[in-house]
């Protein structure tokens, strides 16, 4: 066997950052804990996490790469949780990623998406003309929609309270949710604003671990933002994007941003709490449950605000369990959803979140991210579920008394 | 490779269900689509949606950006929806035979 102190320049290990606790690698006990709280368990051809901290512990980076766990790995954490050390897994996965030797592994719609967010400023591609004309068409269709001309969807408004920052989807395909997102902001009575120079709430750079990308696109959401001169950023309901823009930008570009963050469900319990914004939950009469998006829940702490308001919007929550900090993944983290080839691997992945569902017994299936939406309502097609999947914001938006 | 059979026709799509080869569109394609759509009807709306999409992609190789396809139907957006309940991407486009759009959808 090869040891550490044989092999030249180990690339992962020498990498791993005391900041994001990636450099406790060598207190691994070689226990597995980490490997039975893989979503992949249960599946032949998965990553094996005790095999990758023990070939990343010993500086043996080729096996980790030829071993093509480093694109399949959903960078959810639940084998870190699981790890009585705290060993952090996204980040050697991470760092793995980066390797020199394991950039052609890095997934073609991800590389396209990448070079086409940090060139024309949108992961899709939507341009700035693009954009204004998209929003206009919306803004006039609002107008009708809530049967009030002062009805508006605002953009590039210096000095707005909010500024929204949506998800591609939101802009692309799935237009219906920016205007349920307006709605709600409409609901609270304050002043916000889009922006037509930062559209995208995604950051990509975080799922290939180039951190001078991720600081690109980080820095493409702050420095517009922080000239309309907001007071906090509203951020899409996005796992990758919200453990971003929340948790790693301030290391990422070095600095505090001038704006607070926030998640759109955040903001609207906080309207719901001082009782500007009014909601009807028998408009849902029905059990929901509630899905914790990994990069939401684990990564980021966020658990109880987006709970709160689907409370409000349905006849009662119910928990899946696990849930919380030992939440499944959804089977699409990591970037996986993101790469249009992966469907057959995400109904590997997706298997253990579908019996979590199954067991719960219920017909509907919230979560606060549109990633894992998408991917619980391929999973319950998949699996034949039969749950209808919605995002906690776009409940809220149907519930809202106006 | 996954295929499905109508009325006595195969077809070749991928792993979202969407038609592999845009040539091999036709009436039992749209028959396929329109039963898994749970379309109960088709309308002369839903033809010039499926037109107008084919038109544009067969001019510019790619799907009209849904604002576009807006204001060539002139159809709101909510009366796409109603029309395509699983939406102009997974709906309407997957009926004309255009292939999945990629990205971050």
């Amino acid at each position: 066997m090869t040891l550490l102190s044989q092999v030249e320049n180990p690339y992962i290990i020498t990498r791993l950052d005391a900041d994001q606790r990636g450099e406790n690698l060598l207190e691994c006990l070689s226990c597995g804990a980490c490997t039975s709280a893989c979503s992949w368990f249960d599946q032949e051809g998965g990553p094996v996490p005790r095999l990758i901290m023990r070939a990343a512990l010993m500086g043996l980076d080729d096996l980790i790469v030829q071993s093509g766990a480093l694109w399949d790995c959903l960078l959810c954490n639940r084998c870190t949780q699981n790890c009585p050390m705290g060993i952090t897994m996204s980040q050697i996965i991470g760092q793995g990623r980066s390797h020199p030797d394991a950039r052609d592994q890095i997934p073609e719609d991800i590389q396209k998406g990448v070079k086409t967010r940090l060139e024309v400023g949108d992961v899709n591609g939507l341009t700035k003309e693009e954009f204004v004309e998209t929003v206009e068409w919306l803004a006039e269709e609002f107008v009708d929609e809530m049967d009030d001309p002062q009805a508006t969807i605002p953009y590039d408004q210096e000095g707005s309270k909010f500024l929204y920052l949506p998800n591609p989807r939101e802009l692309g395909i799935n237009l219906l949710h920016l205007t349920a997102m307006a709605k709600l902001f409409y609901a609270s009575k304050e002043t916000w604003t889009l922006s037509s120079r930062h559209t995208d709430v995604t950051n990509w750079g975080y799922f290939i671990n180039d951190e001078e990308v991720a600081r690109k696109m980080a820095l493409m959401v702050v420095e517009p933002a922080e000239e309309l001169g907001i007071e906090t950023l509203v951020l899409s309901e996005c796992g990758h994007g919200y453990h971003v823009l929340k948790t790693l930008t301030e290391k990422l570009i070095g600095r505090k941003p001038g704006f607070d963050v926030i998640s759109i469900p955040e903001f609207v319990m906080n309207y719901v709490d001082n009782g500007v914004i009014k909601l009807d939950p028998a408009i849902h009469p029905f059990k929901v449950a509630y899905h914790d998006p990994c990069n939401l829940a684990r990564k980021s702490d966020l658990y109880d605000p987006p709970r709160k308001l689907l409370a409000h919007c349905c006849e009662e929550v119910v928990e899946l369990s696990p849930n919380r900090e030992n939440g499944i993944c959804c089977g699409g983290g990591g970037g996986m959803l993101q790469d249009s080839s992966s469907k057959p691997k995400r109904m590997l992945t997706g298997k253990a979140k579908a019996d979590q569902i199954t067991a719960a017994g219920v017909t509907h299936v919230a979560a606060p991210c549109l990633s894992c939406h998408r991917q619980l309502g391929e999973i319950s097609a998949h699996f034949k579920l039969n749950v209808a999947v919605d995002t906690i914001a776009s409940m809220a938006s149907k519930c809202l008394v106006l | 490779m996954a295929t499905v059979e109508m009325n006595g026709k195969t077809f070749e799509i991928d792993e979202d269900g969407f038609l592999l080869d845009y040539n091999s569109y036709c009436d039992e394609w749209v028959e396929y689509v329109r039963t898994q759509e749970g379309i109960d009807e088709l309308n002369d709306e839903h033809w010039k949606v499926v037109k107008v999409l084919q038109d544009y992609y067969e001019k510019n190789g790619i799907a009209p950006m849904v604002r576009v396809l807006s204001k060539l139907t002139k159809f709101k957006l909510k009366h796409i929806y109603e029309l395509f309940p699983s939406g102009p991407g997974k709906g309407a486009c997957k009926m004309a035979g255009l292939p999945k759009p990629t990205g971050c959808v």
